[in-house]
């Protein structure tokens, strides 16, 4: 019979992934925000991810006109 | 060392010299350039006297990383709105089902097409570790106050 549970491979073999925790955390700047989620298994991180929305343009650039 | 936010000062140089072809039928060439982002660690140098991508020991690296970066979709050609001209890449750069386990808080943006891998600018984020997961760069809202490149 197929074990159907999504499992996930961790120092302390393969665990349902149900059996994890989920933290999230937040980093809101001028610059950018940035999201990071991170799965724990006990103290063992597993699985971490970040998403970063840039607020601000990479820079600008001032174009002059000299005058004669 | 430290990574700094800034467009190089050589793409400045580029822009006169008509190097970047960031749409299609531009500056004589009859496709637009191929741009890159790759991820760097804490320990580079990166900023506006960065001039190109060289595969400096300090890119990252890890799994689901592919040495040079990924390349950035570039489905909007450039354009202007109330005297300033600008250009955003038209998806997130994203990196999926990796692990970087160095500390990384930058990416260069530079062109691929180019001999020189020319640079373009650097965007940093703050430090950052991926284990086994995704990293994605959301970009902004392409108009003349968000867009990713502006020029004013």
């Amino acid at each position: 019979m197929i074990n159907e549970t999504p499992l996930i491979w961790t120092n302390k073999g393969n665990v349902p992934i149900s059996t994890l925790r989920y933290e999230t955390s937040w980093e809101v700047l001028p610059e950018y925000v940035k999201f990071v989620e991170q799965y724990y298994y006990e103290d063992e991180l597993v699985k971490s991810s970040a998403h970063v929305y840039n607020t601000k343009p990479l820079t600008e650039i001032v174009c002059e006109q000299q005058t004669f | 060392m430290s990574n700094i936010q800034s467009l190089c000062t050589s793409f400045k140089v580029d822009i006169l010299n008509g190097v970047h072809a960031f749409s299609a039928a531009t500056g004589g060439k009859v496709s637009a350039d191929v741009f890159k982002g790759a991820l760097f660690t804490q320990a580079s140098s990166l900023g506006a006297t960065t001039t190109s991508y060289t595969g400096a020991t300090t890119e990252v690296s890890g799994a689901g990383y592919t040495t040079g970066g990924n390349a950035i979709t570039n489905a909007t050609a450039p354009t202007s709105a109330s005297n300033t001209a600008y250009w955003t890449p038209s998806a997130s750069i994203v990196w999926t089902g990796t692990t970087l386990s160095t500390v990384f808080d930058s990416v260069l943006i530079y062109n691929s097409t180019v001999a020189g891998n020319n640079a373009v600018g650097v965007f940093t984020f703050g430090a950052q570790l991926v284990t086994s997961g995704n990293f994605t760069l959301t970009m902004p809202t392409n108009n003349s106050t968000t867009g990713l490149i502006r020029l004013t």
